[in-house]
This record gives structure tokens, sequence and C-alpha cells, in this order.
């Protein structure tokens, strides 16, 4: 067959190197983009297992996992509330001194005030 | 004339089409965002004073209180959001007498059982305020977690999540008020209803059961419970 006389067909791959062309340049950009920032971590997972093997154990009735109910609930507003916070802090995009972790924004105006050297 | 017609109805599609992109949240609201909500109980007026978060509410424009919001003494939340719930096609009237009547039968059985009962302990045990009742089964028969369905992969699971205590409550009441219609055909919705808030307020019956279904159910399907997060 033809296929197979290309397949094993030895290919002549060139010697020389190939020359480096450049499309875009190469430096940074002054902007990041707020992808990556989305993503939630598994929050709540472990406290949510808590109360279900509580519940598990007392026939699925909750007077008796008052306290792992409430700390699952507790877990849960903590969270939403943060990311509230957080959703605040990207809209209005303050910046608070001495911080390590930023946001986008935040990075975004710390950029334009201090660009990437030319 | 044509022409100006055309434009003004041009110019009011304009505003009504501004009217729908205003607020993203509140749509059809009447009021603009600094409106705050009205606090109608006395109560509540009173917790808010004494820590202090009546302060900035006085300089604010407050909504008109809904018409079925008061300062009575007889005014309830709970039963409020019950009549809400029961009520079918904006018949407020029928789902207040309903009420009405299973808070009735309610009585009429606990006097009954109070008066049979012999053991002065046993007797100061039961509680014939119908009112306390129903509180007391809203509260028996809320959930703790919830089972939603989530599309992974051309699959939809059954993935439990947490629950707001609005949606526990929703829960609670829309099952006290199915299992009330959950009868025979030659009995009342009040007489049956009367029968699931009293089983329901000492932690037995059909909604009790229906609940720790449900618990089960989130049990069962702890595995997908990373889903959550896509």
């Amino acid at each position: 067959m033809k296929t197979t006389a290309t397949v094993f067909k030895r290919i002549n791959y060139p010697t020389t190197p190939v020359p480096f062309e450049q499309y875009l340049p190469l430096k940074l950009k002054n902007y990041v983009s707020g992808k990556g920032q989305q993503s939630e971590s598994r929050k709540c997972t472990n406290e949510m297992f808590i109360l279900l093997g509580c519940l598990k154990k007392h026939e699925y009735e909750n007077k008796e996992c008052l306290k792992e109910a409430k700390q699952f609930q507790d877990c849960v507003k903590f969270f939403s509330e943060e990311k509230k916070k957080h959703i605040e802090l990207v809209k209005t995009g303050s910046l608070t001194p001495g911080a390590k972790k930023l946001t986008h924004t935040q990075l975004n105006i710390l950029l334009k005030r201090y660009p990437n050297p030319k | 004339m044509s022409s100006l017609i055309l434009k003004l109805q041009f110019q009011l599609l304009k505003s009504c089409n501004n009217l729908w992109t205003i607020g993203q949240i509140s749509k059809y609201s009447q009021y603009s965002k600094q409106y705050v909500n009205p606090v109608p109980t006395k109560q509540d007026q009173q917790l808010l004073e004494e820590s202090g978060e009546i302060k900035p509410l006085k300089f604010l424009p407050i909504k008109a209180a809904c018409n079925n919001e008061n300062s009575l003494y007889n005014y309830d939340p709970v039963v409020r959001k019950f009549h809400n719930f029961l009520m079918r096609g904006g018949n407020k009237d029928l789902a207040r007498s309903l009420l009405d009547k299973a808070f009735e039968n309610v009585k009429r059985m606990q006097l009954a059982r109070y008066h049979k009962e012999t053991d002065p302990e046993e007797k100061a045990k039961i509680i014939t305020d119908p009112l306390k009742i129903l509180h007391k089964a809203v509260e028996n028969c809320k959930p703790l977690l919830v089972l939603i369905s989530v599309k992974r992969g051309g699959a939809y699971y059954q993935v439990p999540m947490p629950i707001r205590e609005t949606t526990a409550t929703f829960y609670s009441m829309n099952w006290l008020i199915e299992a009330g219609s959950d009868k025979a055909r030659t009995s009342r919705w009040h007489d049956r209803m009367a029968i699931e808030l009293i089983d329901a307020s000492e932690n037995k019956g059909r909604v009790i059961k229906r609940k720790q279904d449900l618990h089960k159910q989130c049990e069962a399907n702890r595995a997908y419970a990373h889903y959550r997060w896509g």
C-alpha cells in the first residue's frame, strides 16, 4: 500500500537551525486578566462530611447534631461574606498598604502607575 | 403629526428601556436604591435602638410597610409567611380562614388530651397554644442540607449543598402544607393539618420522615460533594 510506504519513508530533516522570527514584542504587557481569580478552593467540605457522619449516626435526626450544623452554617456564612468582600474589593480596586495578596484590579492600578520598562 | 407621535413613542420606549436596565437586582422596584426596608414590630425597633443601629436609619428614606405587616399584639411573622405560602391564586382570605380553622382544631385536640391526662408531669408537658405548636413544627421540619442537580460531563448529579435560613423555612412550611393536602377526599384540609402540626411539633409524623429522607439521600450522594466547584 501507498500509506505504509509513506510511513516507513525516512524523512530528511534540515540540519541548519531554524531562524527565529519575532512576531510579538518580547516584553510583558502592563495588564493582567482576572480570569484565574474566579476559581474557588474547596471550602466547608470537611464540616459537611462531619455533619453527614453525625446525621448517619443518629438516624438522620438533626436534634442530636445541632453543634455540627452550627459549625457548618457558620463556615458557609463566613466564606460567603468573604466572597462579598472580595467582590467589593475587585469593584472598587482600593489599594491597602502592605497587602501581599492583590486582586487583578489592584495589580492593574499599580501597573498603570509603574509600567514595565520599555 | 404622525412623525411627532412616532418620535414620542420612540422616546417612551427609550425611557422604558432605561428603566429595565437601572438596577440588575430589582428590576421592578418602585423605590430607588437609597430606600430602606421598614421595621414594623416594636420589639425589633427596640432591639435596633439598644444596639444603636437605628441612628443611620433615622436620616434615610423608608419604604411603605406592607399591608399585612403591623405592630398589633397578635402579629406573628411566621404566621404571615405561612399565609403567603398557603395562598393560591391570590386568595388570602381563604388561606387565613383555613389556617385559623386548623388552629382551632389544634386547640380542641390538645385541650382534649390535656383533660384526659391524669399524670401531672405529663400534663405539664402538653402545649395547648397553637401558635407555639406552629413555631415548633416549622422549626423541627427545617432541613440542614439540600440536594441540587448539577450537570457535569453530560450527566446530572444530585449534589448536597448548604441551605439558607429562608430556603429551609420555605422547605419546612411547604412540606407541612403538602402533607395537609395529601388526604382522603372526604376529610378537610384543616383537620389533616391540625394532626400534622401536632405530630411535627412532637418530632414525629410524615413531614419529619420526609426531612430525614432528604438527609439520607444527602448522605448517599456525599461522593458528589466535590461537584460543587466544577
